[in-house]
């Protein structure tokens, strides 16, 4: 559908159209059947006026017709015809009109008129009527014996023009009427669907000046009608979504911006620095030591936002398989060993060896190293960080929990977005803050839920089948 | 001169400390918020090369902290927040200079060449004083049209007083701004860098800088 307006309009005027169009034909039919009863009416009446012209004395029948009368059965121009004949045969008269010619009869003789429509002899198209009529007795007081009235068939034609003329007389009135009434339906349907749109148009005008920069708040339209509130509350929400992954991706693309310009200004500062002194050997080997870390830094961040964008524009394939658990966080556990030792953690993990969950094994690894790395470097110091599987009928739910004094409710919100970090500085060199962006990225795009809780000192980050999030389960 | 580096970044920091004593400043760092408002508090920096965002406390705190301090550093944001919010944001806490990393050390220097001008109400690259002229620009000196062969630590020393000309400069206002609080000189080693730069002046330019037993040195006009 191009525009509703059109859809609309050509609907109701096509619509009114057929209904006027099948009143008007019908209106047509009706009227043109009148004019032609009328016009049978008129040749019948003309039969029963030779009727009233024939006398009978004895057994002579006189027709006493006079042309000053009847003018148009001798007129040259159009004329009409008639022709009277005996039931035996003999023509009694006819008109001068049909110059000595018969007229044709259609069917048998009847004592009802018969109507016909045949070609006159001039040629014109003509329309008949024939009767057979009983010709009246002058003199009734002849009495019971006088002869038996005559019976004479009784034939009268004329030409059709003002039939026709009168029946395309309607005609041009049921279509100057049908013009003028879809004329006036057209102008009042546009009238109403322009009325009725209005509302749609202000809605329309009102997104149409929203700019990306500033969303509105709310968008204050007006009274709307029933039909269209729903519309405008979801373009409402619709608004606030957009505005939500708008500040999102501004907040995403400056932090982006300042972890790229910190290390560039860091190599920047380290290079300029070094060579305004080339004459120092050591000082030089010492800044082309920073400028590899600070670029191994910037790669590494690089690369996994490159991974992100990969996730986000669904690049990368991942495959779910059984994967054991259990011996995964061993392995990413003793790995790790040391940065709990440093920090006098005491792990706890009650994953056991073979216990198995389905999903992307490298998937499932970079998560299960991000979360157990966050644990250990952000426990409160001496604590204990815990790793467990829970299990349900309906699925499984990998546990990872810390104590800790660092964290608010609000902030679980902020916790996977890019470059997120407790301390909005950078105290932490050495970790991007994307990590946990990555991995409920990857938590996505494998079918997988990654949510945080905070229970007092209590900080747990769940891993479960994306439908399982939110279901309690047991150990 | 003597400068404060507020800075997060370790390769950051450490480059701007290196850099700018090379260039003869007396530099002190810190790497947090916290650090930075103490050392700032507690010593009479010229120039404060501040970071916005700092671990602990952010930098706009920091200047927020060192509202009230009396004789208060001028204060360089450099930051790699470059949206005007941010600089406007900076300036009304009482920046004084605006710097968006990526920046080039050159610029760095200069505009802290600035502020240490505007700290001294000197608006001219040039101080004049008998015949010793002084471009603090270049950071050159010369005296009577010959040039001064001069170490950075001689070059700030004979600034400074320049900077100061004509007032009591006490060795402790020396050795608060022209060596930093991690390298606290010995007791004679300003003594030993005025006698150094009076032999460099030459027997017509040792009168420059004359010694207030007890109080300090002034650098003015020779007496007749």
């Amino acid at each position: 559908m191009r525009s509703i307006k059109s859809y609309l309009l050509s609907r109701l005027v096509g619509g009114a159209a057929l209904v006027l169009a099948l009143a008007g034909g019908a209106m047509y039919v009706v009227m043109t059947r009148a004019i032609e009863a009328q016009f049978d009416r008129n040749l019948t009446d003309r039969v029963q006026g030779f009727a009233s012209i024939l006398f009978q004395t004895g057994d002579d029948v006189e027709f006493e017709f006079s042309e000053q009368i009847m003018p148009d059965y001798g007129r040259t121009e159009r004329p009409a015809y008639f022709e009277l004949w005996f039931a035996d045969g003999r023509l009694l008269e006819r008109s001068d009109s049909l110059a000595g010619l018969d007229l044709v009869l259609a069917s048998e003789p009847e004592n009802v008129p018969t109507h016909w429509t045949a070609p006159l002899p001039d040629g014109r198209t003509g329309r008949y009527v024939s009767q057979l009529i009983e010709v009246h007795h002058v003199y009734p007081e002849e009495g019971p014996d006088r002869p038996k009235a005559a019976r004479v068939l009784v034939v009268v034609a004329r030409g059709t023009e003002e039939l026709v003329a009168a029946e395309l007389e309607v005609l041009l009135y049921c279509a100057a009427s049908f013009a003028l009434l879809i004329g006036l339906i057209a102008v009042s349907s546009w009238m109403a669907v322009e009325r009725g749109l209005e509302p749609a148009k202000r809605l329309a005008a009102k997104l149409d000046a929203v700019e990306v920069e500033h969303l509105p708040a709310h968008l204050d339209v007006g009274e709307l009608p029933q039909e269209l509130v729903p519309v405008a509350a979801k373009t409402d929400l619709l608004i606030r979504r957009v505005d939500t992954a708008l500040a999102r991706e501004r907040r995403t693309t400056a932090d982006i911006a300042h972890e790229l310009r910190t290390p560039i200004s860091e190599l920047l500062t380290v290079a300029e620095v070094a060579l305004r002194d080339g004459q120092d050997p050591e000082g030089s080997r010492r800044a082309l030591g920073t400028i590899r870390d600070v670029a191994a830094r910037m790669g590494r961040s690089v690369a996994t936002l490159l991974e992100l964008a990969r996730l986000e524009m669904g690049a990368s394939r991942l495959e779910r398989v059984p994967v054991d658990v259990g011996t995964m966080m061993g392995e990413l556990l003793r790995s790790l060993s040391g940065a709990a030792r440093a920090r006098s953690l005491e792990v706890a993990n009650s994953v056991a060896a073979g216990e198995r969950v389905e999903s992307d094994r490298e998937v499932l690894r970079i998560i299960l190293s991000n979360l157990l790395g966050n644990a250990l470097r952000y426990a409160a110091p001496a604590s204990t960080v815990a790793c467990r599987c829970e299990r349900s009928e309906s699925g499984w739910r990998l546990v990872i929990e810390n104590q800790t004094d660092e964290l608010q409710p609000a902030d679980l919100r902020s916790l996977s977005e890019p470059f997120w970090r407790k301390d909005h500085a950078r105290a932490d060199r050495e970790h991007s803050g994307l990590g946990l962006a990555l991995s409920r990225a990857l938590a996505d795009k494998a079918g997988l839920a990654l949510a945080f809780e905070l229970e007092g000192r209590t900080f747990r980050a769940v891993l479960a089948p994306r439908a399982r999030i939110d279901q309690p389960a047991r150990s | 001169m003597r400068i404060l580096v507020v800075e997060d970044s370790e390769p950051l920091r450490e480059s701007l400390r290196l850099g700018l004593t090379r260039e003869g400043f007396a530099v002190d760092a810190a790497a947090d918020g916290e650090a930075g408002l103490s050392l700032a508090r507690n010593n009479p920096y010229d120039v404060l090369v501040l970071d916005i965002l700092l671990p602990k406390l952010d930098g706009m705190s920091v200047l927020a902290g060192l509202r009230e301090k009396p004789d208060r550093p001028h204060v360089l944001v450099l930051t790699a927040r470059d949206r005007v919010e941010d600089r406007v944001q900076g300036l009304n806490e009482g920046a004084d200079d605006y710097l968006v990393k990526p920046f080039a050390f050159d610029e760095l220097l200069a505009r802290i060449h600035a502020l240490v001008r505007r700290r001294y109400a000197e608006h001219s690259r040039k101080v004049e004083v008998g015949g010793l002229a002084l471009d603090l620009v270049a950071r050159t000196a010369a005296h009577e049209g010959q040039t001064l062969d001069l170490t950075a630590r001689e070059y700030a020393l004979l600034e400074y007083l320049a900077l100061r000309r004509g007032q009591t400069v006490t060795r402790e206002e020396i050795e608060d701004h022209v060596y930093g609080v991690h390298k606290l000189p010995a007791s004679n080693a300003v003594d030993s860098t005025v006698c150094l730069l009076r032999s460099k002046l030459g027997p017509a330019g040792r009168s420059l800088i004359r010694t207030l037993r007890g109080r300090g040195y002034v650098l003015d006009q020779p007496r007749a």
